[in-house]
């Protein structure tokens, strides 16, 4: 039997599955790409977040000491921390998101709303940002151990 | 919530004590062993019948390297950059100073730490009585 009949009976057949093959591929490939980049996102901007995050909580506990005098300081320095934490939603992925998000909405309703009466909100604010500080510090390591080994 | 969280929260606590001046620190001059290890000073505080003790402390860790080429370098030479690095620790005292128990290294142990030194430093005071001009 010889193979020239064959190929020209199957040829089209063989070029789909060879098709679908290659967009099952692209899309495994895309993946990989996606998975990659948001790596590397995370080892290049992560670490400068997480420093950026440590000191609007070192500067949040300070305006408390003298609250509510220092009401529109602390309106002020929520301000660049949601955005700080917006940007950190974008690069991050996994379970990590939820409480990011919390947090992210909590402090822009803070800053939107009026001077509160207490600083229970505010310090709420800064408990929870320290908690996120340290989610983030162990994601970092979960990924430095990924890396090295 | 998670252990480490809980440990947050009692940080946190403390700090909102410290600064409504429920929980008042004391400087303390460092013990010899203290000293050793680059303590300037320690603040002491009474919290119920447990004596707390708060201070910062050098130690020695391995340099997260950033940059392809610094971590090509140590890669290479196989050898780990050390930095010296200022922690900050929290630990129930007995009455000779000697630390019965210390608590886990969290995210909010320096802004306690700031907030002792705050209080024991009287700023607030100091700030008055500079705009009062006295």
């Amino acid at each position: 039997m010889s193979v020239l009949p064959w190929l020209q009976v199957h040829l089209s057949d063989i070029a789909g599955v060879c098709s679908i093959a290659s967009l099952a591929l692209t899309f495994i490939v895309y993946l990989s790409l996606r998975r990659l980049l948001s790596q590397f996102l995370f080892s290049a901007r992560v670490p400068e977040h997480i420093s950026q995050l440590n000191e609007h909580a070192r500067r949040l506990s300070e305006l408390l000491h003298s609250f509510p005098e220092t009401w529109e300081d602390i309106r002020e320095r929520l301000a660049t921390c949601e955005a700080v934490l917006a940007s950190l939603k974008r690069k991050l992925r996994g379970e990590i998101r939820k409480p990011l998000a919390n947090l992210l909405s909590t402090v822009s309703e803070l800053r939107r709303s009026s001077k509160p009466r207490t600083e229970d909100p505010v310090r709420k604010v800064h408990c929870d940002l320290l908690c996120l500080l340290e989610r983030l510090k162990n994601l970092q390591e979960d990924e430095r151990l990924t890396r090295s080994s | 919530m998670s252990d480490k969280e809980k440990w947050i929260r009692v940080v946190s606590n403390l700090n909102k004590l410290t600064q409504d001046r429920s929980l008042v620190w004391a400087s303390e001059p460092p013990t010899e062993g203290l000293r050793e290890r680059g303590v300037e000073n320690t603040y002491t505080a009474r919290y119920g019948s447990w004596i707390l003790r708060l201070y910062s402390y050098n130690v020695e860790v391995e340099a997260t390297t950033s940059g392809l080429v610094t971590a090509l370098v140590y890669a290479a030479s196989s050898r780990t950059k050390l930095i010296t690095v200022r922690r900050t620790r929290l630990e129930i005292v007995d009455t000779f100073q000697s630390p019965l128990w210390g608590f886990p290294e969290v995210s909010g142990l320096e802004d306690l730490l700031r907030s002792a030194q705050y209080q024991v430093a009287d700023v607030d005071g100091f700030v008055a009585a500079v705009l009062r001009g006295t």
